[in-house]
């Protein structure tokens, strides 16, 4: 078993995120752009973007100074903040894969990506997070994951993230995993007791909240994927 | 044959004087125990002669059992970090031909040591839920620091059921890896001697350590019912020799000697196969 990742062995694997990217900043308004998993359905599933004023971190115990829902079911879209006071200060915006959260759990705990505007400066994809799934290790009879990227002070185990792996191409908004794991660190888990069968391809997504130990858990939060051909 | 018989024969009385009786008879003897050590017989004066001519069949009575070279087979447990990292630690696991993992119990351990603390409870412990053979599990939910960590294979429930352990040492580098395993001390042709190492600061006794002798190739999770013999570890000591007597062993036969780690016959620990053949045979 090679201790390398899977990108080293010069192994296929395809990688998944969900991505939120302001475009542009005026003075009363936000021009956003997002770009989510496959199949995904925004306004069904209660994806919204949340704005603060902040330095480049999602403040989550903070009440926002705008939230919305997005409003319709692609995939991919933009949407447009107005009405707003924007002065030189920094700002962010959160991309919630799933609605508001209840307590003990973070209100916006679904966000799993960010854009950030510095004071006075302009748009820049480099002050982009995505949460992303890396350094994925198959073993025998198990398969081990990192976590890269998402909000610092996120509680994915206090959210309820979970994670699941199907032997499939790509993730499933539907279709049961073969095997799901309650994600208890913000860098990563495992899953054990699954048989990673030679040459075949799975795929591994990460949900921001719904875990249940006892019944299916909410497949509708995915955040990211990951996937790989052993 | 360079004997000088002339110096038996000589004229008078039949030369037959005692000495030369005496010598006579020693040559005789060291022709008929023609096996034993030939530095004897070249230190002998008159004698010399070529052993190829004494039958091969009165050799062999003079040679205790022995295992056929290259016969033996030893089949251990064994776990082995893969890689690990500040949270986590993937271990690699393989257990005894035709283990079932889950179905017996079988677990993976870790605790914050450079060995074993065998009266400690370890930071977690992991059921394997597979039943194969070999594989592999993730230990999450940790925070691995730069000091030692110590992980054990149990092949049944309960840390006395540990039969291999693998070392990450401190700073990230990995020791080598032990294990339960056994070999043959002594083989007579009514006895076995067999040597058994177990874990660093392990008590074989106090976890009913046992090991049992078969005919054949033998397998401990479908285990014949006429065990030739069976004996428990009678000692603290985590290595030594065990001794089985009373045996009858027959020769150019196969023989499959088993380490239990409890009572039980799936905590089979380490598997040896041997044959009695003969190493001086022409086989």
């Amino acid at each position: 078993m090679s201790t390398a990742t899977l990108e080293k062995q010069g192994k296929s694997t395809t990688v998944l995120t969900t991505k939120i990217e302001i475009t542009t900043i005026t003075a009363n308004s936000l021009d956003i752009a997002y770009d989510t998993l496959s199949g995904n359905q925004p306004n069904t599933f209660g994806n919204q973007v949340v704005l603060w004023q902040n330095s480049n971190e999602i403040p989550f115990g903070t009440p926002p100074l705008e939230r919305k829902v997005i409003p319709s079911n692609t995939q991919a879209g933009t949407l447009n903040f107005d009405g707003l006071d924007l002065n030189n200060n920094s700002y962010i915006v959160g991309y919630a894969v799933g609605p508001t959260l209840n307590e003990p759990a973070q209100t916006y705990g679904n966000i799993c990506s960010s854009s950030f505007i510095p004071a006075a400066g302009q748009p820049s994809p480099s002050n982009n997070f995505e949460g992303t799934i890396v350094n994925v290790k198959p073993g025998t009879t198990s398969v081990s994951f990192g976590l890269e990227n998402f909000p610092n002070q996120i509680d994915l185990k206090g959210n309820g993230a979970w994670a699941a792996i199907w032997q499939a191409g790509a993730p499933s908004y539907y279709a049961r995993p073969l095997s799901a794991v309650q994600i208890t660190s913000n860098n990563g888990g495992a899953f054990n007791n699954i048989s990673i069968g030679r040459g075949l391809t799975y795929t591994i997504a990460i949900f921001m909240s719904g875990y249940s130990a006892t019944a299916n858990s909410n497949q509708e939060t995915m955040a990211a994927a990951y996937t790989f051909t052993n | 044959m360079l004997i000088n018989f002339n110096y038996f024969f000589k004229p008078g009385f039949y030369g037959f004087t005692t000495k030369r009786v005496i010598s006579l008879s020693m040559i005789i003897l060291f022709l008929y125990f023609s096996n034993q050590s030939s530095c004897v017989l070249a230190s002998c004066p008159v004698v010399k002669f070529n052993t190829s001519n004494i039958n091969t069949i009165a050799l062999k009575e003079f040679q205790p059992l022995a295992v056929a070279i290259e016969t033996a087979k030893l089949n251990t447990c064994k776990i082995e970090i893969t890689s690990f990292t500040g949270e986590s630690i993937t271990v690699a696991f393989s257990g005894l031909p035709a283990n079932q993992p889950s179905t017996y119990k079988n677990f993976i351990a870790i605790w914050e040591s450079s060995v074993i603390p065998w009266t400690v409870a370890p930071l977690k412990m992991i059921e394997i839920g597979v039943n194969t053979q070999s594989g592999t599990v993730t230990i999450d939910d940790l925070t691995i620091t730069y000091n030692s960590y110590v992980v054990g294979y149990g092949v049944g429930s309960g840390t006395g059921n540990i039969c291999a352990s693998a070392i990450l040492g401190a700073g990230g580098i990995k020791a080598p890896l032990s294990n339960v395993h056994i070999g043959i001390e002594n083989l007579g042709q009514t006895s076995l001697s067999v040597f058994y190492q177990t874990l660093s600061g392990y008590l074989p006794k106090k976890n009913g350590n046992w090991v049992g002798l078969w005919k054949g190739y033998a397998s401990p999770y479908n285990l014949p019912p006429d065990a030739l013999i069976k004996t428990k570890i009678d000692s603290y000591s985590n290595q030594g020799i065990v001794a089985l007597n009373n045996l009858s062993l027959g020769r150019d036969t196969e023989y499959t000697l088993i380490y239990f780690m409890g009572a039980d016959n799936t905590t089979a620990a380490a598997i040896l196969n041997f044959n009695t053949s003969d190493p001086a045979s022409d086989k």
